[in-house]
């Protein structure tokens, strides 16, 4: 710049020659850095990134969510795939349920009797008839000892749902057959129970009628006993103090 | 040597060759290479930096009583503080006022932080005069002319001491100084003289010796 010259304020040269000979210059770091934020504030911004619409600002985490979930489903699902075998394994022995009574016949067992339809005992009781009239005492046990009808006889509800593919059909129908189950061998238990009271009673009945046809006898009331067994012979046909009909 | 004298002869030629038209900016003045920063032209920055940087710095040294790492960190802040002002500059103002404007509110910030005054009292004089030697550019004046004047400078009063820095660094008018530094033009007039005065009788005294 043009400096004017003004008497007052002229410049001494010596003073400023001496003045500029002693300057000393910045170190080349600080030229470096004020050039540089220089050359910094006038470079083109980069374009700062608008803000995204909701839907692809929401994507990426909703995507991660979804994978997380899909992922924990599916492991989830290989899980419970493992159970099968277990389902399979107690399919299969609930399958062998029907060869248990098999056993069961050897070690027979008034309490554990499964269920015996009220058929299956008129029917032991007509087979058993000719054992009555043989022996009054051996009719009880007979009758306990008979051979139960099984489960699957009966016809099991849940029997369709083993072969169901489905995962979740399977379970529950295990649940419900387990329940139903359940449900029928305590009905069955409680028969049972019933069944052998009542077949005791009648052992104790058929002792206590013979025994008073048997004291009319011997009390020589002939008349009256005969009546009293024709009566008896009525209510147990097949007994042996019945004659043949 | 030969091959460094070589080389500094062939220096013209070279930037002839790659400047035909003559070095870019060399004849455009400060404001014209402000206006040309404030519009994003990086270069014309690197001009006017390379014009005012030696002046500046030494303004300041000077002012912080030979400070190196404050001064050094003022005239960052001073050249940041442009950048940062750049669009607010008018060209109806000359560039090295705004410039040492900015350098002298700095310098009053910082004696403000400082808390004292910006003198360097009796005692930092002494030490700056036996911290002084001539540098290479001394060596080349009569007798350590310069570091004299270093010496008589640092024993100027504050406010002479300053008219005479923003008179030979900064360039400025006294009318500008008075308007700078809030004072009157006669009072500035004054310190001038002062100092001139001074600092002659130093160089004399040197010049004797």
């Amino acid at each position: 710049m043009t400096e004017p010259k003004r008497p007052d304020d002229a410049r001494d040269a010596l003073l400023s020659a001496a003045h500029a000979a002693g300057r000393e210059s910045p170190p080349a770091t600080l030229d470096a850095a004020v050039l540089a934020a220089a050359r910094q504030a006038v470079a083109p911004q980069a374009v700062a990134p608008k803000s995204r619409p909701a839907l692809r600002r929401w994507a990426p985490p909703v995507a991660l969510a979804a994978s997380l979930v899909m992922g924990l489903a599916f492991l989830l699902a290989q899980q419970v795939q493992q159970d099968p075998v277990a389902i399979e394994e107690s399919f299969a022995t609930e399958a062998a349920a029907p060869a248990q009574p098999e056993v069961r016949r050897d070690h027979p067992a008034p309490a554990d009797l499964p269920a015996a339809p009220v058929r299956d005992l008129e029917r032991a009781r007509e087979a058993e008839a000719p054992a009555m009239a043989a022996g009054m005492s051996a009719a009880a046990p007979a009758m306990i000892a008979t051979p139960p009808a099984p489960v699957a006889d009966l016809g099991s509800p849940a029997e369709p749902a083993y072969a169901a593919p489905q995962l979740e059909r399977a379970t529950a129908a295990r649940a419900q057959a387990q329940a139903a189950r359940a449900a029928e061998s305590q009905r069955a238990r409680s028969e049972a129970d019933e069944l052998a009271e009542m077949a005791a009673d009648d052992a104790e009945d058929i002792a206590a009628w013979l025994k008073e046809i048997q004291a009319l006898r011997d009390a020589g009331k002939q008349a009256e006993a005969v009546e009293q067994l024709m009566a008896f012979c009525e209510a147990y046909p097949g007994h042996k103090e019945c004659p043949e009909p | 040597m030969e091959r460094l004298h070589a080389t500094v002869a062939a220096l013209p030629a070279a930037v002839a060759f790659a400047y035909p038209r003559g070095v870019p900016y060399a004849s455009d003045s400060d404001e014209d290479l402000m206006q040309a920063y404030a519009r994003g032209d990086e270069a014309a920055f690197e001009v006017l930096y390379g014009r005012h940087k030696a002046r500046l710095y030494n303004y300041l040294k000077r002012e912080l009583g030979r400070d190196a790492v404050r001064a050094d960190d003022l005239f960052q802040a001073v050249w940041l503080r442009l950048i940062d002002a750049r669009a607010r500059y008018r060209a109806d103002a000359r560039f090295s006022a705004w410039l040492y404007r900015i350098a002298h509110n700095l310098l009053m910030d910082e004696f403000r932080r400082l808390k004292r005054a910006p003198l360097a009292d009796s005692d930092e004089v002494l030490d700056t005069v036996a911290d002084i030697a001539p540098g290479p550019a001394d060596a080349a004046l009569a007798a350590g002319q310069a570091a004299a004047l270093r010496v008589a400078l640092d024993a100027l009063p504050p406010e002479q001491r300053q008219v005479f820095l923003l008179r030979e660094d900064a360039e400025l008018s006294l009318e500008e100084i008075a308007t700078l530094t809030a004072v009157g033009v006669e009072t500035v007039k004054s310190r001038w003289r002062y100092a001139v005065k001074r600092l002659r009788a130093a160089l004399a005294e040197e010049k004797a010796s």
